[in-house]
C-alpha cells in the first residue's frame, strides 16, 4: 500500500450519476465530486499541524455527543479556508469527541458546556477565541448559530458575512437586497453557513487535539450579564405540534376505513396525524390535517403513510421529509417511489397488528 | 252594508299604505344611491310584466298561480271597492260588483294552486311557516268578499252579508299581517326594489331581450366604510330587496354549494339579511344553510351581519357563479351581497379563510395569486415561439394567457389554440412577462384595493401597446378586461377563444372536418355563459368538430358551476361533497364520455374528479384535432 | 407598556414589488399581544412597504430621515426623541427583505443601547417587576420559556402568530417623517464591501440532504412481520422512541 490516493474512475463516475440512476446530477459549478461525501476508509495517518500561520475558529453544536452533517460542513468550510499553512480550532458547543473533530478536519477542538444565558456568550466566545486571533469564526447560520455569530460580531465589530451560499478562499456570496442580488465579496471575518452548502472536508483525518480552555480572564469591560433567564424546554405533546412543525407525522389516505385504530395507532407512536385530501374532503379528518399542496407542507424527519397513493400534489407537501414509510396495496403507486421502506399490504390489516406489537412493548 | 264594505276596503288599504311606509322608512336608512326613483318608478310595470315574468314563466303552473291570485286579489278589491262608492248609481255598482266577483273566484283559485304547491309536505325548496297558512288567508278574504259583494245592498244588514265580512276580515288581517311581515311583503318590497334596482342594465331593451350588466362596481377606496359591515351599509334599494324575496327557493335548487353541503343557501342568505334590518326578525322556516351554526340572528340596522345572522363560511362558500341570480324572479342581487360582505370582512376587518389570505397576499406582493414568477407564463408556449410585444409595439392580437398558462394541464390547451391561430395565419402576441394578474380572485375575495391595484398595473402596461383586439381563454380574465376594466379606464375589444374559433371557421381560414368520436358535452364556464352569454359560439365549433353532441341537463344559461369561481378554491371551506364531483355526475348522465371546457379553472377542477370519468377536453383542442391541414 | 417595532420597508424577493417580510408581520403581532400602544420605527424614507406592514396592526410609522448610521439613528430616536415616554419594547423581525438582510441590526442595537436581546421569541407573556415572560420556538414543535429583563429587544420567530392584513388600516396608517442629521449615510453594519450582481440560485449539495428513490419494498408480507420491520425501522429512524418493556435487541 503505498500513500498515494489511487483514482477510482468507476467510483468518480458513479458519483456523477443521480443515486440508483442513470442521470447525471445538476452540478453546476462543475464541481461534482467535491459535492459528495466521499465514503473511501480513512488512512491511518493523521495530519498534525504545530504552529500554524494562522487559525480559523468553527463554532459548532455537538448533537449527541458529535457533529451531524451541518457541523461536518462548517469544519470543512474552515478547512479549506485554512489551506495548507493554517490551522482549524473547532469550539464545540457540548461534548464533541477529539477523533470526530480531526475526522471533520480540525486540528484542535475546545469545547464549552451549554450555556444558559444568551447575553454571556460573545463574552466566553471572545475569551476563547481570543488566544487564537482567527482570521475567519464560522457558525452555523442556525436558531442558535445565527444567534450567537450576530452577538459576537455585535461586539466584536467584526464584519459579518452571514448566510454565504458559495464559499472559497478568497470570496464569499451571499444574498442580498431581498434576495434578488448576491453580493460577492473577500470572506470576512465572522461567517455564518446555511446547511448542504459547502462540502465536509473528505481529505485525511486531522489531530483533533482537545485542548482545555484557560481560566477566564477577568476582563475590565465585561458587561453585567443576567438580562435572560432561560427556562425549561417543553417538548411539545404529538398532538399540539402543528403539523407544518411537526417531527413525526402518520397519514391517512383513501386505504384506511378504520379510524378508530388509526388515532389509537397516532397516540401509541406518538406522531402527529395528517391525511390526504379525499379524506379531509369526505370529511373523515378535519382540513386542518390535509397534507400537501393545496394544505401543508411538512417538515417532518418521517413521514408514515397508510393507504395513501401519493398524488403529485400530496408528494408536493413531502418536500422536505427526510424518511418516508409507505404501506399501501398498490406496488405501483407513486409514493412506493417515494419512500426509504414501502410494505405492500393492506394498512387496514398493518395498523392494528403494529397497534397490537407496539401495546404489548408497553404492557 | 255598503259604509261597512267601504270601511273595510278603505282600512285594508290604509293598512298597507302604513306599512309600506314603516318598510320604506327601514330602507331609507341604507346608503343612497343617487338614481331617480320617479325614473325607476315608471318602470316598474314594464320591469314586472317582461323581466320578472320572463324568469316566473319557467314554472308555468307558479306564473298561473301567480297571476290568478294577485290579479284576482287585487282586481277583485279594487272592483268592489268601485263598486261600493257613493253615489255610484245602482246598474253600473251592480255590474262592478259582478266584475269583482269574476275576480275574485279566480283568486281563490290561486290560493287554492298555491295550497296545493305544500300538499302533501312542503318540498325542501319552498318555505313552511306562514307560507301554510297564507293561501288560507287569501281563499278567506276572496270568499268572503264574493259573499260579501253578493248581499250588498243599499239598505239593511243581511246575516249573510255579515258573515262574509267577518271572513273576509279575518282573512284581510292575516293578510296585512303576511304584508307586515310575512311572505306577502315581497309585493311591496319587490315595487320599491325594482324602481331602485341596482343593475338598470340588466332590463330588457328594444331589440335586445338579454342584456347582461355583472361587472362589479368599483369601491371609492377613500370611503370611510368599504363594503358591508351592517345593514345600513347596504344601499337603499339593496335592502328593499332583501325584504322582496318571496323564499320559492329556485336559488337553493341552483346553487352549487348548496348541493355540495357547504353552508351556504342563498335562501337563507338573503332571508338572514332581511331579517339582520330587524331587532325582532320574522321566523324562517325553509331550509337553513347547510351545516351552518346557529346564529342569533337579528340584531338592527346597526349590528355587524356576519357574525350575527351570517356564518363566516356562508360568504366565503359563495363560487360567484350567478346561478341563483338567473333563477330569483325577483332579480334580486345575491352575488352583489356577498362581494359587498367580503368587501367588508376583507377590507375593514382582514377576516378572510387562510387560505384565502394566502392567495391576497401573493396578489398584493406577486402580482400573481399563485405567487409565481411572471416570467415563467410563458414556460408552457415557450416551444411554440409566440412573439413578446414590447412597449410601443403593435400587433393584431394581444393573447392575454391568465393564471392558466402556469398549469402544465392547461398549457396543453393553450398550445393547441396558438397552434390554431398560427394557422389561420393570424398575426399576434403577448405580454410575456409584462403580463400580471387581472384581479379576478382578489376582487372576487373582497379585496377591492389589490383589485385596482393591479387592474391599474395591468391597464398601463396593455396601454403601451398597440393592437387590435385581446383575445383570452381565461372567461375570467375576458369578463375582468371586457367588462369591470372600462370603470377604471382601459376599453379595448375583448373576445374569447372560443368567439376567435368560431370566426376564424365561419370565414373558412380554419377548415374543419367533422369527426366521429364518443360523445361531447359541453361545460359552460359562468364567467362566459351567465355572465357574458357566449353560449353559442362554442357550440357551433363543437358541432363543427364532433359529429355527436349532448347537452348535460343543466346548460347555457343555466349551467353549473365547476366549483372553480370565486376565490372558492382558495378559500377551502367544508363541505360534504366536492362541487366538480357533482358537475362531473352530471356529464356522465349525459352519456356524454369527453367534456368539452373553455376555461382554466373548469378544467382543474373537473380534471380533480377522482375514479372513471369522462375526459375533460378544451375546445380548442378538439377544433385542433378536427382542423384539415 | 410602550412597544416600538422596527421596519424595513421590504420587498418581495419574486417580484421585487414592496412587501413586509414575515418576521416583521410577527412582530407587529407580538407587539399587539402584549396590549398597549404599538408603533413601527423604520431608519430611512416612508416607503410603500411601511404601509402594507402597519396594515398588520400599527397606526404610526416613524421615519428617520436623513443621512447618517441608522444603528445610531434609532438609538438617539429611541433615547431622546421619545425622552418623556421611552419605549419599553423593541422589537424586530429576523432579517430584512430588500437591503442588507443581515439580521445584525437588532444586535447592534441592543448592544449600542446596553438592552439584553432575546431571539426567536414566538410569544409574549405579561410582564412583573420590570421583567417580561416569553416563549421561544425551537425546532419541531418545542417551546422554550425564558424571562428578559425591560427594557429589551426582542427578534420574532417567522412562526409567531401574524395579525391580518387590513387595507383600512394601511390607509389610515401615519408615516411621519423623523428629520435625522448626521454625516453621510454608511451602512448599518459597518463594511458593506464587495460587488451586488444578480442573484444566481445554487442547488444544494446533492445526496447530502432529503432522500428520494425506492427503498427497501415488502411485497405482500406477513402481516406480523410486516409490523414487526415498520416498528425497527421507525426505531431506526430515532423517531419512535426506545420500548419501555425487556427488548431484546436493546
Amino acid at each position: 500500500m503505498t500513500g498515494r490516493i489511487r483514482r477510482d474512475p468507476r467510483a468518480e463516475r458513479s458519483r456523477c450519476l443521480v443515486p440508483g440512476g442513470e442521470r447525471p446530477r445538476l452540478a453546476r459549478d462543475g464541481n461534482v465530486a467535491g459535492m459528495v461525501v466521499s465514503r473511501r476508509p480513512r488512512e491511518a495517518t493523521v495530519r498534525r499541524i504545530e504552529t500554524p500561520a494562522f487559525w480559523v475558529a468553527a463554532v459548532v453544536e455537538a448533537v449527541d455527543g458529535g457533529l451531524d452533517r451541518w457541523g461536518r460542513q462548517l469544519v470543512g468550510a474552515a478547512r479549506m479556508l485554512a489551506g495548507t499553512d493554517g490551522g482549524v480550532v473547532l469550539i464545540g458547543l457540548g461534548d464533541v469527541a477529539g477523533n470526530a473533530a480531526g475526522e471533520a478536519g480540525a486540528d484542535r477542538v475546545l469545547t464549552v458546556g451549554g450555556t444558559d444565558d444568551p447575553e454571556a456568550v460573545p463574552g466566553v466566545l471572545m475569551d476563547l477565541l481570543g488566544p487564537f486571533a482567527p482570521r475567519h469564526v464560522l457558525f452555523a447560520e442556525s436558531r442558535v448559530g445565527g444567534d450567537f455569530a450576530r452577538r459576537v460580531a455585535a461586539r466584536s465589530g467584526w464584519p459579518i458575512q452571514p448566510g454565504v451560499e458559495a464559499l472559497n478562499v478568497r470570496q464569499g456570496i451571499r444574498p442580498c437586497r431581498g434576495g434578488r442580488y448576491e453580493r460577492v465579496a473577500a470572506v470576512a471575518r465572522v461567517v455564518t453557513l446555511p446547511c448542504d452548502r459547502v462540502a465536509p472536508y473528505a481529505g485525511e483525518a486531522r489531530e483533533g487535539r482537545m485542548l482545555e480552555a484557560g481560566p477566564p480572564p477577568a476582563s475590565p469591560s465585561a458587561r453585567p450579564v443576567g438580562g435572560v433567564v432561560l427556562g425549561p424546554v417543553a417538548r411539545a405533546p404529538a398532538g399540539a405540534v402543528p403539523l407544518s412543525e411537526a417531527p413525526f407525522v402518520v397519514s391517512a389516505g383513501q386505504g384506511v376505513t378504520d379510524f378508530e385504530t388509526f388515532h389509537a395507532l397516532a397516540r401509541a407512536l406518538g406522531a402527529t396525524e395528517g391525511a390526504s385530501r379525499v379524506v379531509c374532503d369526505a370529511g373523515l379528518m378535519p382540513r386542518a390535517a390535509q397534507v400537501g399542496a393545496s394544505g401543508t407542507v411538512l417538515d417532518a424527519r418521517c413521514y408514515l403513510a397508510f393507504g395513501i397513493a401519493g398524488a403529485p400534489q400530496h408528494l408536493q407537501g413531502l418536500g422536505k421529509v427526510e424518511h418516508v414509510v409507505a404501506v399501501n396495496t398498490d406496488l405501483h403507486a407513486a409514493i412506493i417511489a417515494r419512500a426509504g421502506l414501502s410494505i405492500v399490504a393492506d394498512a387496514q390489516a398493518v395498523m392494528p397488528a403494529l397497534l397490537a406489537l407496539l401495546r404489548e412493548e408497553g404492557a | 252594508m255598503r259604509w261597512l264594505v267601504l270601511a273595510e276596503m278603505a282600512c285594508a288599504g290604509a293598512a298597507v299604505a302604513l306599512v309600506w311606509m314603516v318598510l320604506l322608512a327601514r330602507w331609507l336608512k341604507g346608503r343612497p344611491v343617487g338614481r331617480s326613483w320617479l325614473a325607476g318608478l315608471v318602470l316598474v310595470p314594464r320591469r314586472y310584466l317582461v323581466d320578472v315574468h320572463h324568469v316566473v314563466a319557467r314554472r308555468p303552473r307558479n306564473a298561473r298561480m301567480h297571476a290568478l291570485a294577485a290579479g284576482g286579489l287585487l282586481g277583485g278589491s279594487l272592483a268592489l271597492l268601485l263598486g261600493v262608492l257613493p253615489g255610484m248609481p245602482p246598474v253600473p255598482g251592480f255590474i262592478i260588483r259582478i266584475v269583482a266577483i269574476v275576480f275574485f273566484v279566480p283568486g281563490a283559485w290561486g290560493a287554492l294552486i298555491d295550497r296545493a304547491r305544500r300538499r302533501p309536505h312542503t318540498p325542501s325548496q319552498l318555505s313552511g311557516g306562514a307560507f301554510v297558512w297564507l293561501p288560507v288567508a287569501l281563499l278567506a278574504w276572496c270568499v268572503g268578499n264574493v259573499v260579501v259583494a253578493l248581499s250588498v245592498s243599499d239598505t239593511g244588514l243581511h246575516a249573510a252579508g255579515l258573515a262574509g265580512l267577518a271572513l273576509a276580515l279575518a282573512g284581510g288581517v292575516a293578510l296585512l299581517v303576511a304584508v307586515g311581515r310575512g311572505p306577502m311583503r315581497h309585493g311591496l318590497a319587490g315595487i320599491a326594489w325594482l324602481t331602485g334596482h341596482t343593475r338598470p342594465g340588466r332590463f330588457a331593451r328594444a331589440g335586445l331581450l338579454r342584456p347582461f350588466d355583472t361587472a362589479l362596481w368599483p369601491l371609492d377606496l377613500v370611503h370611510e366604510r368599504l363594503g358591508v359591515l351592517t345593514p345600513r351599509d347596504f344601499t337603499r334599494p339593496e335592502l328593499a330587496s332583501f325584504d322582496a324575496c318571496i323564499q320559492c327557493g329556485r336559488c337553493e335548487e341552483a346553487c352549487p354549494a348548496f348541493a355540495a353541503g357547504q353552508r351556504l343557501n342563498p335562501k337563507a342568505l338573503i332571508q338572514g339579511l332581511s331579517g339582520a334590518m330587524r331587532e325582532r326578525p320574522a321566523p324562517y322556516a325553509g331550509s337553513p344553510a347547510p351545516h351552518a351554526p346557529a346564529m342569533p340572528g337579528g340584531g338592527g340596522m346597526d349590528a355587524e351581519i356576519v357574525g350575527q345572522v351570517l356564518a363566516p363560511d356562508t360568504l366565503w362558500a359563495c363560487t360567484t357563479c350567478r346561478a341563483c341570480v338567473e333563477e330569483c324572479p325577483m332579480l334580486i342581487e345575491h352575488v352583489d351581497a356577498v362581494i359587498a360582505l367580503r368587501r367588508g370582512q376583507t377590507l375593514m376587518k382582514g377576516a378572510v379563510p387562510a387560505g384565502a389570505e394566502q392567495v391576497l397576499r401573493a396578489s398584493r406582493e406577486q402580482a400573481e395569486p399563485g405567487g409565481r414568477a411572471l416570467d415563467a407564463r410563458t414556460d408552457g408556449i415557450a416551444a411554440l415561439d409566440v412573439p413578446v410585444l414590447a412597449p410601443g409595439e403593435e400587433t393584431d392580437i394581444l393573447l392575454w394567457l391568465g393564471e392558466g398558462a402556469y398549469d402544465l394541464r392547461y398549457g396543453r390547451s393553450l398550445r393547441a389554440l396558438v397552434t390554431l391561430m398560427r394557422k389561420a395565419g393570424l398575426r399576434f402576441a403577448t405580454l410575456g412577462a409584462d403580463e400580471v394578474d387581472c384581479g379576478d380572485v382578489a376582487r372576487r375575495l373582497g379585496d377591492e384595493a389589490t383589485f385596482q391595484a393591479l387592474a391599474r398595473d395591468a391597464i398601463g402596461v396593455l396601454g403601451t401597446r398597440r393592437f387590435g383586439r385581446i383575445v383570452t381563454a381565461d372567461p375570467h380574465a375576458f369578463h375582468v378586461l371586457k367588462n369591470e376594466y372600462p370603470a377604471l379606464g382601459g376599453t379595448w375589444v375583448v373576445e374569447h377563444h372560443t368567439t376567435l374559433l368560431d370566426e376564424l371557421v365561419r370565414d373558412g381560414r380554419l377548415v374543419l372536418a367533422q369527426r366521429d368520436g364518443p360523445a361531447v358535452a359541453y361545460h359552460d364556464p359562468c364567467y362566459l355563459g351567465r355572465y357574458n352569454g357566449v353560449i353559442d359560439a362554442p357550440r357551433r365549433l363543437l358541432d363543427a368538430a364532433c359529429r355527436t353532441r349532448v347537452e348535460v341537463e343543466r346548460h347555457g344559461m343555466r349551467s353549473m358551476c365547476c366549483g372553480g369561481g370565486g376565490g372558492s378554491p382558495a378559500s377551502d371551506v367544508d363541505a360534504v361533497t366536492r362541487i366538480p364531483d357533482l358537475r362531473m355526475e352530471q356529464v356522465r348522465q349525459s352519456g356524454a364520455s369527453i367534456v368539452a371546457v373553455a376555461c382554466p379553472g373548469c378544467t382543474a377542477m373537473l380534471e380533480g374528479v377522482t375514479g372513471e370519468r369522462p375526459e375533460v377536453k378544451d375546445v380548442a383542442e378538439l377544433v385542433l384535432e378536427a382542423v384539415v391541414p | 407598556m410602550r412597544s416600538i417595532v422596527l421596519l424595513s420597508g421590504g420587498i418581495d424577493p419574486l417580484s421585487g414589488r414592496p412587501a413586509p417580510p414575515q418576521g416583521e408581520i410577527a412582530a407587529i403581532g407580538l407587539a399587539r399581544s402584549i396590549g398597549g400602544a404599538a408603533e413601527g420605527l423604520h431608519a430611512g424614507g416612508p416607503s410603500p412597504a411601511l404601509r402594507l406592514a402597519a396594515a398588520h396592526g400599527l397606526a404610526r410609522v416613524d421615519c428617520l430621515d436623513g443621512g447618517g448610521n441608522a444603528v445610531e439613528a434609532l438609538a438617539t430616536y429611541l433615547a431622546t426623541y421619545l425622552g418623556a415616554d421611552p419605549p419599553d419594547l423593541v422589537l424586530a423581525g429576523r432579517q430584512a427583505r430588500g437591503g442588507e438582510d443581515s439580521g445584525m441590526l437588532p444586535y447592534l442595537l441592543a448592544e449600542r443601547l446596553g438592552w439584553p436581546l432575546l431571539a426567536g421569541v414566538i410569544a409574549v407573556g405579561a410582564a412583573a417587576d420590570g421583567w417580561l415572560s416569553v416563549m421561544i420556538g425551537l425546532p419541531q414543535g418545542a417551546r422554550q420559556e425564558a424571562r428578559v429583563r425591560l427594557p429589551c429587544i426582542l427578534v420574532a420567530h417567522d412562526a409567531a402568530p401574524a395579525p391580518p392584513f387590513i387595507f383600512d388600516r394601511a390607509r389610515r396608517a401615519e408615516l411621519r417623517v423623523v428629520p435625522v442629521a448626521g454625516p453621510a449615510p454608511v451602512a448599518a453594519e459597518g463594511a458593506a464591501e464587495g460587488d451586488d450582481r444578480p442573484y444566481r440560485a445554487r442547488p444544494r449539495l446533492i445526496g447530502a440532504s432529503a432522500r428520494t428513490g425506492a427503498g427497501q419494498v415488502l411485497d405482500h408480507p406477513d402481516i406480523a412481520e410486516a409490523a414487526t420491520v415498520l416498528r425497527d425501522h421507525l426505531r431506526a429512524l430515532g423517531v419512535l422512541g426506545p420500548s419501555r418493556g425487556a427488548s431484546p435487541d436493546a
